[in-house]
């Protein structure tokens, strides 16, 4: 890894100072790639913290156009933006304010055969306003073994987690070991075992079933700007935090989902968990 | 007979109810609920096979999808 230049280094001063994040985790960032997929209000105020954050490569897919109701929220648009794709202005804009960051605008709707696009980034972001898709997105990462980046906001309740489907096919072995089980007597393998089994967080069809009734998007309940874009950025910095991270930091970021109340600003966390009968995570 | 705290309340409860039970027994749609059993995501698949017990922390939440 090479080192930045003194405008660089200028530019992200405020990263480069952070103890856990200096020149090193600069580069990181630097050298990533990432898609986001879904350039309404959570994945335009994603895609902009991460280029103003130096992330060398965005890609943003969406099929939709800039509406006038899209204005309160997705602050990248402007009324003269009404009737324009929203990836190409957003990938205007950024690559203008960010002339070191990559964009590239992919106007469609994510299908289950852009898959292969995983496999070319870091992490994917899912800022998408429908369940549908999100049961597409969820399964196409398990499959590629991507890193998934998850938020959503209806009203008051904001949710996201991180999820790593890279070493998932590790954590089904550890999970269906006989010799695990027959080891359990053993206080330290007992520990282990937990460990392991709380490793093993399922994915967003064991959290929220393909049969669940899902009926609350922004367009039904509304969102205040303020919160979505709590929600927004709090995605983005799951995103730094995991692309800047190592192994380790990476293993303590993800499994967890992020509850959020905005009405009485109150966040929760709990633990994600497979769902042993999944049939996406549990057998691909 | 014991007590659980549901959604932050105490409640009492059949000491054999398992988790569906007590979703149907508050008339909720379990299909459009995410459960958390003491600070653990509780798949739906398993509600059924999990018995509450005393002092268990229940929590439930609706899915949303909007972004």
């Amino acid at each position: 890894m090479g080192e930045l230049t003194d405008t660089q280094f200028m530019r992200y001063s405020s990263h480069v100072l952070l103890e856990d994040m200096g020149e090193a985790g600069q580069l990181k960032l630097m050298s990533s790639s990432v898609l986001i997929i879904g350039v309404g209000g959570l994945g335009h105020a994603v895609a902009h913290q991460l280029a103003a954050a130096g992330v060398k490569r965005i890609s943003l897919m969406d099929d939709d156009c800039v509406e006038l109701s899209n204005l309160p929220r997705q602050l990248l648009f402007n009324d003269d933006d009404i009737g324009e794709p929203k990836v190409d202005i957003a990938a205007k804009k950024l690559a203008n304010a960010y002339p070191d960051c990559e964009i590239t605008a992919l106007r469609q709707r994510f299908v289950s055969d852009e898959q292969a696009l995983f496999n070319t980034v870091d992490v994917v972001f899912d800022c998408t306003d429908n369940f549908s898709s999100r049961l597409v997105i969820n399964k196409s990462a398990v499959c590629r073994k991507t890193a998934l980046i998850s938020a959503a906001i209806s009203g008051s309740n904001g949710q996201l987690f991180c999820l790593d489907f890279s070493q998932n096919e590790m954590r089904q072995a550890n999970h269906l070991s006989p010799i695990n089980q027959s080891v359990a007597d053993d206080k330290d393998s007992i520990e282990l075992i937990d460990k392991q089994l709380k490793a093993t967080s399922g994915c967003y069809q064991c959290l929220y079933p393909d049969d669940s009734q899902v009926n609350q998007s922004c367009s039904q309940v509304g969102v205040l700007t303020s919160a979505l874009l709590s929600i927004a950025s709090m995605q983005a910095l799951l995103g730094v935090n995991w692309l800047k991270g190592n192994p380790s930091q990476r293993q303590e970021i993800q499994g967890k989902l992020h509850l959020f109340n905005a009405q009485n600003l109150q966040w929760r966390q709990v633990a994600m968990s497979q769902d042993p009968n999944c049939c996406i995570c549990a057998t691909n | 007979m014991i007590t659980i705290e549901f959604n932050g309340s105490a409640e009492n409860l059949d000491s054999n109810a398992n988790l569906l039970q007590l979703i149907e027994l508050k008339n909720l749609n379990p299909k459009s609920l995410a459960l958390v059993l003491n600070d653990q995501v509780v798949p739906r698949s398993r509600w059924a096979q999990i018995e509450c017990q005393q002092s268990d922390k229940i929590d439930i939440f609706s899915a949303v999808a909007g972004g």
